[in-house]
């Protein structure tokens, strides 16, 4: 029949729309959701918001570690918060890209899932209730902006030497 | 009052001595592990920190730094040991 992924949406919308307009959205939305979710075959919502907050906590980890080695330690010192212990910070150095790149890929995978379009978020995700998404959409620019500060700031070194 | 009075004179020429046997003093230290971008900034910060210290400066290409210090509230060995003190062990560069 040729039928779409969204004609079969706007079917099942004026099926369960029809008798289930007068109980709420709340009972329509769920009960459409299930149907969906069994027809697509598809995981269910909260593994899926699982993997945004994994990716999310994954990016600011690496994200975290590849400050270690360089940035930490001058943010302590700065504070008076200095050590002998800090050459120990100084044997991650050799691995900072690689956290950074993991960082970079977890980020890309947290983009896809926090800013999907609203019409795709399903109750549960990352990216379904605007509170909660903005708050999500905050701690990923956070860890952009760690990220970039890592990247960028060996070139604004010099200026401080 | 007359007791008081050449004490006092000396007393006042010693201290406008020792101002003026305060000079600043250069030293460079070898700092080998000074290795990351930012470990020159730390150090720098470590030995700026430390009072009688007038100026610093480090360089990642040198691994060096340059400390010019009033000799009469410091010395080479607290240098030393603020940059030990951040986990960059040094020495003075011979």
């Amino acid at each position: 029949m040729g039928h779409t992924k969204q004609d079969s949406r706007r079917l099942l919308d004026s099926v369960l729309g029809y008798g289930l307009i007068n109980e709420g959205m709340a009972v329509s939305v769920s009960a459409k959701e299930r149907v969906l979710g069994f027809l697509r075959g598809t995981s269910s919502s909260s593994s899926s918001a699982k993997n945004g907050r994994g990716a999310l906590a994954t990016g600011g980890l690496a994200a975290l570690l590849g400050t270690a080695c360089c940035l930490a330690p001058l943010v302590l010192v700065s504070v008076g918060l200095g050590g002998a212990w800090l050459s120990n910070l100084r044997a991650l150095q050799p691995y900072q890209p690689i956290f950074i790149g993991i960082a970079v890929v977890a980020l890309v995978f947290a983009y896809m899932r926090i800013f999907r379009p609203a019409a795709e978020c399903r109750p549960g995700d990352v990216c379904a209730l605007p509170g909660t998404r903005r708050g999500y959409k905050m701690m990923f620019w956070i860890v952009v902006g760690l990220v970039v500060l890592t990247l960028g700031f060996p070139y604004a070194a010099p200026l401080f030497y | 009052m007359k007791r008081a009075f050449l004490p006092t004179i000396f007393a006042i020429l010693a201290a406008f001595s020792t101002a003026a046997a305060a000079a600043p003093k250069t030293v460079t230290l070898s700092v080998p592990d000074m290795t990351c971008s930012t470990c020159p900034i730390q150090v720098k910060k470590a030995l700026s920190a430390v009072s009688g210290v007038l100026e610093a400066s480090a360089s990642l290409e040198t691994k060096e730094a340059v400390v010019i210090y009033d000799d009469s509230k410091t010395n080479v060995e607290a240098l030393i040991k603020a940059t030990a003190g951040i986990g960059f062990p040094s020495t003075v560069k011979k």
